[in-house]
């Protein structure tokens, strides 16, 4: 820190000699309230010195009388005032609705006015990004803005969905590019093993998370193609363009400091049962004993003689096997060994003991922390008249809800530009990250993530602080409830391990180092021309390692993967702009763009276990290791691209672009394809001088085509090298025949869209209206076995997305003191799968456990979800005749669809003097989402409703003949109501599960209501920062996030949550509860 | 200066076209374009052990439907839930493209990777008998499958489904072809081989006792043909001796451990007992085997696990921890593709259908002292075991007493040298999942218990994988008219 704020002065020192002037013209630019502008520019008009006003809208700048000083700021309106011969000056600057005059960063950088935009383009501040202090400021987009659909996973560092107008692409990718100040920034988002289906591995989370947030100066989200169509095939799915923050004249420090706690939300987390404890029941009954069961005459614990603890008698004993919680109720009164009674460490009262028979004190719930994370961030920037720099630092390190989980990023970025002559300007950013993750989630079905315990595998008689102390007090040791056979002493895990030996000797942790910068020149040979030649890189190497301990239910290993990425880009873009004649203004844009992609990667892992404890190198293999798995994956896509816009009295703007590229993945010859795009917009309200109450009003309307190349190798077949069998080299063909056949795919799209406002833009809206139709998508499509691969890449069928998007923004009330502004993002896409591959009507996306998939199908919106299905009588559930639901065998019936119907934004900020308050309402509404967690932990009995009370008040629980039982809704073959009562107290596996109901039981309506963010802010009255030189500003705020979740119907878990980033999303095991964060940050302005 | 940033932009302007050969960049440099056949062919061969020996719950159940094991906690597979887990597709892809599709592109290899005519056309056969050794458990697992238009994607990327016993007679004529295409006398594989080391001769043995096989499952259906398919195997030499058998050894190291230890031992998870439909006919019969089949877990005794309900995996005899043999759990344990007990199984059967000449008895006691000494016994073991009165071929099973099998599952038969031999064959086939669900399929012995909570009765067959309608519509939609409906329940074409 204090190198930092060294350099920092370092670079002011330089930059004062710049300020070394005479004639100093000084003043204040205030708005209409008499509060400072900050930030307002001051230029000599015709000149080169500028300079910006300070937080207390003060500004200092060069000049001589007869000048013109043009003031401008961003929500205001440009002033004009000619310099006689005072040196001080009061500017008062009119305030504008936000809408009009504003000026939008489009493809390639370019700004327009609202009037002569002609296709939908959203702005974000970067504010509204930074403000809740997240560190993957894309998760702050969320709601925010009409059409971009993002989902958040709650596990910490988990990648976000995002999506721009619904699924366009079968199995390519859909994420949205991300560019930052002109350049790609890549959004991969990785993860290990078979973690995107659901069978364990780890989410690595998503790479536009390595961007300072508090470097952002705005975020324009262009959304349909022609907006995007410059940026080439990538921009298919739409375009987040991010441009950083340009430093001001003058010097700025700005420094926040803030740290929040986090806590796990209740309502996404299981109810328990505290009735009954472990076993899977007793089986039925059989004249009084229990035959099928454990031994003990109840049928639910073991029963054996423990002569190791003087029992020479048999004795109960749990089951410790069986990770359920079907056997016997509660009773205080019974003392029965459990598996502390087994596992002799420092502490334990309870060795060779029998104990009462009692719910356990601490449940799951207990295991999650409350984290506290911390983020501080020093931003400076400054210039004169040769040249602007800036330079930024963040450091954010978040804990999770998880023991030993936590990320860690170091972010610097820097920036300079500098003035070479009146017309050539040379300047460069990099930014360097560091993230570094430890302890993230073990994620899906699998051993590593406890949540598959929590949620589907667990015995309610076992305490979790009991767990951590067997951990602790015993130096680590994995002892576990889940016993293999502890009678007989061996105490080894059978299935689960103890969830903080998971949490604390079962981890990952991962670093990642990504460099990101460009250089360029710009050169304005004349007024109307300017030239850009630009290169900029985006590397980064990445390295994500992984282990499971000796002691561990799996076989111990240690893996390794080591990633390079890189691209580079190398643009070239001439613009000319000119006014033709008093009305017609003319823009016109050439420009030539290289791309080189290079993504290599090794992966290694130890073979057959581990030899030395604790010690995690290749080298600790028990058997030579096999032949690590090498990558490399090398692109090149060159274009060129032109663009033309035609404007009429800042009302008509006609507006064309077309480029080209060719990518090395696609065949030669096929492996060139060009995009057009037309568009044409009409600011209407400019003829409507006699209704004043109109205060902006514009249509637009545009075409336009992209393409996407195919992805890497997928056009030649080459064969895998497998481990070699005793000296014999083993060789297989791939299990995806590739295609050399393969050309682009293709997106065309419409779009249209009205713009008003009123009453001095009180009220606004912005609607849009767009349809696209992907076509000869390039997909790896299913094949059937029997071919002898697996899948095969061709170009086939078509998807189409149509919809309509809106935002209303208003000022309800405004006065001196207080005002209510309010912005509201709506939008609602149809998608629909219109063919597939040669009349196949359905495409798998992922399989999953519980007999589920996630799929393209046909005439349906993408992603649908199938399994099995109950089966209906009168559209009702039906029973068989012994009380039990009819299930489908098939399980390709159609039980859900992933997509929503439509999602919302609701965002709401009160001012009051210093006061700001403000909250987002994030709403999504329909899409479905199926939950393994419910389909095995139901049929487990560890869930609240397996342990209720039945239609006669009993116990469901209890036996038949004591008046348990549950008659299932549903109507018999005949269509008569169901009258049958089925048993529930276990007989192998529970009534509410998997084994007594198909697929269709755990799909869960996925809509949602979110009290997303909610932000109260308070600045400290100029009247009192004067005091406090060298202080120009202090902010305080509280900011909270995920704060409550206001409506959902899935049980248990947050409905957003999934697999992490991808095309099949809608499915959920071991799934993370959300966390709520609350905290405080401080901004000081300097 | 203005020059210079002329040049710069220029420059830029120059690196922003086009490589002339972009496409070179698409060519994947860690992934090779050529093959050895020879690689091909050992990978397969090995592909299709793993497969048909895993007892993976995924992929290949056939322990649990023959009810050698039942599973302790998690049931599903035990009550014959194929779907869950897509087991079919699993089992079918496998085959498919783990084991046929590398055999097959072998095959197109191998003449221009081997330049002495005699050597290609040695191995040629040899990767076609692989072939029908692979297609033997397609066609007996599904019935009608894709095998005319299969394994060749770019020509049929939708293969339609031939008829069941069109198939089966086409792959024994395959294996004439291929029997008498042999050369002894010329080289083959030589290492690359994983069964015989390349050794010819062998190879003529493993083919006619396949043969053997292959006519036997058809002796109710079309005793003409397997009667001279019968005497055709056996005059062109089948096995002689278990040192014929066709064993894969694996080497004991990840990934070329035996899959039994992978998924047994390596996994620490304690999923399987073995049950009472296998348990207790051993333990009624004193069979010198139980020791290497399974251990028990308590000095208790033998304790066989119920079929399809929860077996807590401690209170029964499993199949893990095996202290005096060890053999099951073995990482290097080898895998039996076909071996001398069940070609003398096959040939006492032979006799009592009067396909061949000679004395059931005898054959009959050759397979239970092959399978006994196979399995770690003796002679003498195999001699004692054969004298008493419940395990004497004639007077088998008569001693077994009246409930020792499991109950009603399947029909049972009553001729008595089905139930002898079947038996016999049913305990020898041991860790042979599909081959003693055949055996049951044909001669309807020992019958097999009804699972606790059972998906489905017994399945004669698999459903076709579930993406067969999807990936495969109207193919499979064909398939399924013809074959009746897609039901477990429906018999093959060879079953009475």
């Amino acid at each position: 820190m204090r190198k930092l704020l060294s350099l920092a002065i370092v670079l002011l020192l330089g930059v004062s000699q710049i300020f070394a002037q005479t004639h100093l013209v000084k003043g204040r630019i205030l708005d209409g309230d008499g509060k400072p502008v900050e930030g307002a520019t001051v230029q000599v008009k015709k000149g080169t010195a500028a300079t910006a006003a300070d937080a207390q809208g003060n500004f200092k700048i060069e000049a001589k009388p007869g000048d013109v000083l043009v003031f401008s700021a961003v929500n205001f309106a440009t002033k004009e005032v000619k310099l006689g011969k005072e040196t001080d000056l009061a500017v008062t600057l009119t305030r504008q609705s936000s809408q009009l005059d504003e000026v939008v960063v489009t493809a390639m950088g370019i700004k327009r006015s609202r009037n002569a935009l002609p296709y939908a383009a959203q702005e974000v501040g970067g504010d509204e990004v930074s403000k809740t202090r997240n560190s993957n400021f894309v998760d702050g987009l969320s709601g925010k803005v009409a059409g971009l659909q993002i989902t958040q996973p709650t596990a910490l560092g988990a990648s976000t969905n995002v999506v721009l107008r619904g699924i366009k692409s079968i199995s390519q990718s859909n994420q949205a590019l991300f560019v930052v100040d002109g350049v790609p920034f890549d959004n991969t988002s990785t993860a290990s093993g078979g973690q995107r289906n659901g069978t364990g591995g780890y989410d690595y989370g998503s790479n536009a998370a390595d961007l300072n947030p508090d470097d952002i100066e705005s975020i324009s989200v262009l959304k349909g193609a022609a907006a995007s169509a410059l940026y080439g095939s990538r921009a298919a799915n739409g375009v987040i363009l991010i441009t950083t923050k340009k430093a001001k004249r003058g010097l700025g420090v700005t420094v926040n400091a803030g740290v929040n706690v986090g806590s796990y939300d209740k309502s996404t987390f299981v109810k328990y049962q505290h009735q009954y404890g472990a076993n899977y029941g007793s089986g039925p009954e059989i004249n009084g004993a229990y035959p099928y069961g454990y031994g003990s005459p109840d049928g639910n614990f073991l029963y054996a003689p423990l002569p190791q603890f003087g029992q020479n008698t048999p004795q109960l004993i749990v089951p410790t096997t069986e990770d359920a919680s079907y056997g016997a109720k509660f009773d205080p009164n019974l003392l029965v060994y459990q598996w502390d009674a087994f596992a002799n460490y420092p502490g334990n009262p309870n060795y060779g003991k029998a104990t009462p028979w009692v719910a356990a004190k601490n449940d799951p719930s207990t295991f999650f922390v409350n984290p506290v994370s911390y983020n501080t961030s020093v931003f400076i920037d400054g210039g004169g008249e040769n040249g602007t720099f800036k330079l930024g630092y963040l450091r954010t390190s978040d804990n999770g809800i998880l023991p030993n989980s936590n990320i860690t990023k170091n972010m610097l970025n820097f920036g300079a530009t500098h003035n070479l002559s009146k017309d050539l300007t040379v300047g460069g950013t990099i930014n360097y990250s560091e993230i570094t993750g430890l302890g993230r989630y073990g994620t899906g079905y699998d051993a590593n993530n406890v949540m598959t315990n929590f949620r589907q595998w667990w015995e309610m008689n076992v305490d979790i602080k009991q767990q951590k102390q067997a951990y602790f007090n015993s130096g680590g040791k994995n002892i576990t409830w889940n016993m293999t056979d502890p009678v007989n002493g061996n105490t080894n895990p059978i299935y689960w391990d103890n969830v903080y030996f998971v949490r604390y000797q079962n981890y990952e942790n991962d670093s990642r180092q990504r460099v990101f910068g460009n250089a360029y020149i710009n050169y304005t040979p004349s007024k109307s021309i300017t030239l850009l030649g630009r290169v900029s890189m985006d590397t980064y190497n990445s390295l994500q390692e992984e282990r499971d301990a000796i002691g561990t239910v799996n076989v111990p290993f240690y893996s390794r993967n080591n990633i390079f990425y890189k691209e580079m880009n190398y643009d070239f873009l001439a613009t000319y702009n000119k006014d033709l004649s008093k009305n017609f203004n003319f823009k016109a844009l050439v420009g030539a763009n290289l791309r080189q992609d290079t993504y290599s990667s090794i992966f290694a892992s130890t073979n057959g276990g581990l030899n030395l404890p604790n010690f995690y190198a290749l080298s600790n293999s028990v058997n030579p290791i096999n032949a690590p798995t090498e990558a490399l994956l090398e692109k090149e896509v060159g274009g060129v691209f032109a663009g033309a816009t035609l404007t009429y009295k800042d009302m008509l703007t006609l507006d064309g672009t077309v480029r080209r590229d060719q990518s090395s993945t696609l065949p030669a010859g096929n492996n060139a394809y060009t995009y057009p795009a037309i568009s044409g917009s009409w600011a209407f309200y400019k003829m409507l001088d006699n209704a004043p109450w109109i205060s902006f009003g514009k249509v637009r309307v545009n075409y336009a085509e992209v393409g996407n190349d195919a992805p890497y190798h997928s056009i030649l077949n080459t064969y895998n090298i497998n481990t070699p069998f005793a000296g014999n080299a083993m060789v297989t063909l791939p299990s995806t025949n590739n295609n050399p056949n393969l050309k682009p795919e293709r997106t065309k799209s419409f779009e249209t869209g009205l713009e008003m406002s009123f009453l001095k833009n009180r009220v606004g809206f912005d609607f849009t209206y767009f349809t696209s139709k992907t076509f000869d998508l390039i997909t790896q499509v299913n094949a059937s076995g029997a071919t002898g691969y697996l899948s095969q890449y061709v170009n086939f069928g078509s998807i189409q997305n149509n919809g309509i998007e809106l935002s209303l923004n208003g000022t309800p009330i405004k006065t001196r003191n207080f005002s209510w502004d309010i912005n509201v993002n709506w939008s609602k896409i149809n998608n629909k799968v219109l063919s597939l591959f040669n009349n196949q009507q359905n495409q798998v996306l992922a399989s999953y456990q519980g007999g589920v998939s996630v799929n393209a199908t046909v005439g349906q919106p993408f992603g649908t979800i199938q399994g099995n299905d109950f089966v209906y009588t009168n559209g009702q559930r039906t029973v068989g005749s012994d009380g039990y639901y009819l299930m489908d065998t098939k399980t390709t019936d159609i039980i859900g669809n992933a997509t929503p119907k439509w999602t919302g934004g609701i965002n709401n900020s009160f001012h009051y003097k210093s006061f700001t308050l403000s909250f987002l309402i994030d709403m999504r509404h329909g899409g479905n989402v199926f939950s393994l967690d419910t389909y095995y932990g139901l049929a487990d009995g560890i869930y609240a409703e397996t342990a209720g009370l039945n239609d006669l008040g009993n116990p469901s629980r209890n036996s038949l003949a004591n008046g348990g039982g549950i008659i299932l809704k549903g109507v018999t073959a005949d269509g008569k109501a169901n009258t049958t009562r089925v048993d529930n107290s276990g007989q192998g596996y529970g009534l509410y599960g998997y084994v007594y109901n198909p697929a269709r039981a755990f799909v869960y309506d996925a809509s949602f209501v979110k009290l997303r963010e909610l932000n109260i802010s308070y600045s400290l009255p100029a009247k009192t920062i004067e005091r406090m030189k060298p202080i120009k500003g202090i902010d305080i705020a509280i900011v909270g996030r995920n704060l409550w979740i206001i409506s959902k119907n899935v049980p248990y878990a947050d409905p957003e949550d999934g697999l992490g980033a991808g095309n099949a999303q809608g499915y959920q095991s071991g799934s993370y509860p959300a966390v709520r964060n609350i905290g405080f940050n401080v901004k000081f302005k300097f | 200066m203005k020059k210079i940033i002329l040049y710069s932009i220029v420059s830029v302007f120059a690196l922003a076209s086009c490589q002339k050969n972009m496409t070179n960049l698409n060519i994947d440099t860690k992934h090779p374009s050529t093959a050895p056949s020879y690689a091909l062919f050992s990978n397969a061969q090995k592909n299709l052990v793993d497969y048909i020996t895993t007892p993976n719950v995924n992929s290949n159940i056939f322990t649990l439907i023959a009810q050698y094991w039942t599973e302790a906690t998690y049931t599903d597979e035990s009550n014959y839930n194929l779907g869950n887990r897509n087991i079919p597709q699993n089992f079918w892809n496998n085959l498919y493209v783990g084991a046929l599709n590398n055999f097959q592109q072998a095959k197109l290899l191998i003449p221009n990777d081997v330049s002495d005519p005699a050597v290609v056309k040695n191995e040629l056969e040899m990767a076609d008998i692989m072939e029908v050794y692979t297609y033997y458990y397609l066609v007996n697992t599904f019935g009608n499958i894709p095998y005319s238009q299969a394994n060749n994607i770019n020509k049929y990327p939708f293969p339609a489904y031939d008829d069941a016993k069109t198939v089966y007679y086409d792959m024994l004529n395959r294996l004439d072809t291929c029997i008498s295409g042999l050369n002894p006398s010329a080289g083959s594989f030589g290492s690359a081989d994983l069964l015989y080391g390349g050794d010819v001769n062998s190879w003529i043995k493993f083919a006619n006792s396949l043969k053997l096989k292959m006519a036997m499952l058809i002796a109710d259906s079309d005793p003409t043909t397997a009667q001279k398919k019968v005497n055709e195997a056996i005059n062109g030499g089948v096995f002689q001796s278990n040192a014929d058998n066709a064993v894969f050894q694996y080497t004991g190291i990840t990934p070329n451990a035996n899959p039994v230890w992978v998924n047994l031992v390596q996994s620490n998870r304690k999923d399987y007992v073995v049950t009472k439909t296998i348990l207790n006919p051993m333990v009624a019969l004193n069979d010198p085997r139980r020791s290497a089949y399974y251990t028990n877990q308590y000095s208790g005794g033998d304790i066989g696990g119920t079929v399809g309900v929860t077996n807590t995996w401690n209170n029964y005899s499993n199949p893990y921890f095996n202290p005096i043999t060890g053999t099951i759990i073995d990482p290097a344990a080898p895998s039996i593709l076909l071996d001398y007990a069940e070609v003398s199984f096959l040939q006492a059967e032979a006799v009592e259908r009067n396909f061949i000449a000679g004395t059931a008895e005898t054959f009959y006691n050759n397979g239970v002292t092959a399978s006994i000494e196979e399995w770690g016994g003796s002679a003498t073991d195999a001699a004692t075991y054969l004298a008493q009165p419940s395990v004497a071929y004639a007077t088998a099973p008569a001693g077994l007493g009246a409930g020792a099998i499991g109950s009603t599952g399947t029909s049972t038969t009553t001729t008595h040298w089905k139930q002898a031999i079947g038996l016999q064959q049913y305990i020898a086939y041991y860790m042979r999942g599909f081959d003693a669900w055949t055996s049951i399929r044909r001669l309807y012995y020992p019958a097999m218990a009804v699972p606790g909570s059972p998906k489905s009765p017994f399945p004669w067959r698999y459903t076709y994988p579930a993406n067969e309608a999807t990936a495969n519509g109207p193919s499979y939609q064909a398939a399924k008219t013809a074959m009746g409906g897609d039901a477990v329940t429906i018999k093959l074409w060879w079953m009475q």
